[in-house]
């Protein structure tokens, strides 16, 4: 028998053989209890995953969401060399963090060493001074700050202690504008803390903020005054 | 309640998405009315019935935005058939694009949804930038995931494929492709002014990250357009081939270029900040105005990407057929 040239008739689909087609282009939509039931499961996680970070206890952010700024005592070692001036370091975060190093952009000083002071706790939630300008007391003795690497407790405030000297003294006073001498310090959860983040962050509190802000310092007890962060780091270590 | 009536207020309270973000902000204000009411007339506060009113009222809302939260994330969606019936006669081909609406809006209102939350935990200093960029990531990537999926072959019969090439010009939109364009010339010239001007660090990071948005709904669009598909019957795969275009333009790539001009948005205005502080001037007023224009690019979009735009999407598609097939 010779096969048929006649074409077969079309046939309409019945309803298994329609979802059979649609099946092969697209899944079939799970039921609605196991979509619910995923879509839950990355909302709780989202949510999980955010609430730890606003607290600080996934990346080291002590200084998230607080607006602070401090004026600094400037002082001279007792040998006469140094020059004594201090951040705000503040932990506002929920976890207790550590400070490993310090850096300062200040063009004309150079960052001798970098130690931390730390004050009594802080309860930021009845305070309620997240803008707040603080008068740093008088400069610590060295029992009063310590080295780093230095833990910064979850609501502490922390002063980094930059011990700087003036690069060159003689000749004309650089022209420079504030703001002026950004710290940044690095941070962690302290060794073999988890997770092992360790980001550098800049300290938004220069230590010659405006022009117009006078400069002051301790010097033999006496306080002295300036408007050149580099003239007058030069002119108390004379 | 009944059976349909009870139906009808799911489907009328899954409509009601767009509230969410405001029972989110209910609570500010609820402690905002009570802080001024706790200043001006402290005894009413305590003695009167507006407390008791906000309470009933955060509780309403608490309720109402659970119940639109849940109904949202089982993906009940009352609108894809009928949507499907706008952009099809056929009837198979009105179920697998109702299927696929269905499918591409639950995705990305998941992501969507897990963007802005993880953007929230970004959120510093009162700046809701990052919030905003975790939502459209969120609904790019979601709308991206839809797509990504491997259907089970059919073990009793034999399988047929068809052979025809598609191209992906044939499917996303020129105007699209030419946003695409657009915002990777875009790229390039901030990073070229960028190291003119001796800034890069943070600006070069969201260049970065604008042109893998870019890069990564280009690839997208390709693996819709090039998916393998088996011989169907020509309605179809005529529905079927709506549907990889509507996926390739609305689906994911949109939501991406409204992210990707975001991104590119935070480069001009980091460029323009950077730029204003190493040369101790103000800074300048243009890096704003790109900053905003390039953030109502993006808003429009969004816009073109939402379900509403498919019909007219449906019609050019298929006025571009014509026009190739002629």
């Amino acid at each position: 028998m010779s096969p048929s040239l006649t074409p077969p008739m079309m046939q309409v689909p019945d309803q298994f053989e329609q979802q059979r087609q649609i099946d092969q282009l697209i899944p079939a939509p799970g039921a609605p209890a196991k979509r619910l039931a995923v879509g839950l499961i990355l909302v709780v996680g989202a949510v999980a995953i955010t609430v730890l970070n606003l607290g600080g206890y996934l990346y080291p952010q002590p200084m998230a969401d607080s607006t602070f700024s401090s004026t600094s005592t400037w002082e001279v070692d007792s040998a006469g060399e140094l020059v004594a001036i201090q951040v705000m370091v503040p932990n506002s975060s929920s976890r207790s963090v550590r400070v490993t190093a310090a850096e300062l952009d200040a063009p004309g000083l150079e960052l001798v060493e970098a130690r931390l002071r730390l004050e009594p706790p802080v309860d930021w939630n009845t305070s309620g001074t997240d803008e707040s300008t603080v008068a740093t007391p008088i400069l610590p003795t060295a029992e009063e700050s310590v080295q780093l690497p230095a833990d910064l407790p979850s609501g502490a405030t922390g002063y980094l202690v930059l011990w700087v000297r003036p690069t060159k003294c003689d000749g004309p006073s650089p022209e420079i504008k504030a703001p002026w001498g950004v710290a940044s310090a690095t941070f962690d959860f302290g060794g073999g803390a988890f997770p092992p983040f360790s980001p550098t962050q800049t300290i938004d509190n220069p230590i010659w903020g405006d022009s117009e802000s006078e400069l002051f310092g301790l010097v033999d007890g006496e306080f002295v005054f300036g408007d050149h962060p580099i003239d007058f780091a030069c002119e108390i270590l004379r | 309640m009944s059976g349909p009536r009870r139906s009808r207020l799911f489907d009328s309270l899954v409509r009601l998405r767009w509230i969410l973000p405001f029972v989110a902000l209910t609570p500010f204000f609820v402690l905002v009315a009570a802080g001024d009411m706790s200043d001006g007339s402290a005894e009413s506060a305590e003695t009167g019935w507006v407390p008791i009113l906000l309470a009933v009222w955060f509780f309403i809302l608490v309720v109402l935005a659970v119940t639109v939260l849940m109904l949202n994330l089982s993906g009940h969606d009352p609108d894809a058939e009928d949507a499907a019936a706008e952009l099809v006669a056929d009837p198979l081909g009105r179920m697998l694009l109702a299927r696929w609406l269905q499918r591409s809006r639950h995705h990305r209102f998941v992501g969507g949804l897990v963007g802005f939350i993880l953007g929230v935990g970004l959120i510093r200093n009162g700046n809701s930038v990052p919030a905003l960029i975790g939502l459209m990531a969120g609904i790019a990537l979601g709308g991206a995931l839809a797509e990504i999926h491997l259907v089970r072959g059919d073990q009793t019969s034999t399988r047929l494929a068809e052979l025809r090439v598609r191209r992906v010009a044939e499917y996303v939109p020129l105007v699209d492709r030419l946003a695409l364009a657009a915002v990777a010339v875009g790229a390039a010239a901030v990073v070229v002014l960028a190291q003119i001007i001796g800034q890069s660090g943070p600006t070069s990071t969201w260049v970065a990250a604008a042109l893998v948005v870019v890069a990564t709904v280009l690839g997208m669009q390709r693996l819709v357009v090039q998916r393998r598909r088996p011989a169907l019957n020509p309605a179809l795969a005529q529905a079927d081939d709506l549907l990889r275009s509507l996926a390739a333009s609305q689906g994911f790539a949109r939501p991406g270029i409204a992210l990707s001009m975001i991104l590119l948005a935070q480069a001009v205005v980091n460029l323009g900040t950077a730029s204003a502080t190493s040369n101790g001037v103000e800074q300048s007023t243009v890096a704003p105005v790109v900053q905003l224009a390039l953030w109502l690019a993006g808003a429009f979009w969004y816009w073109m990407s939402r379900r509403e735009r498919s019909r007219s999407l449906a019609v050019s598609f298929a006025t571009q057929r014509q026009s190739t097939s002629a």
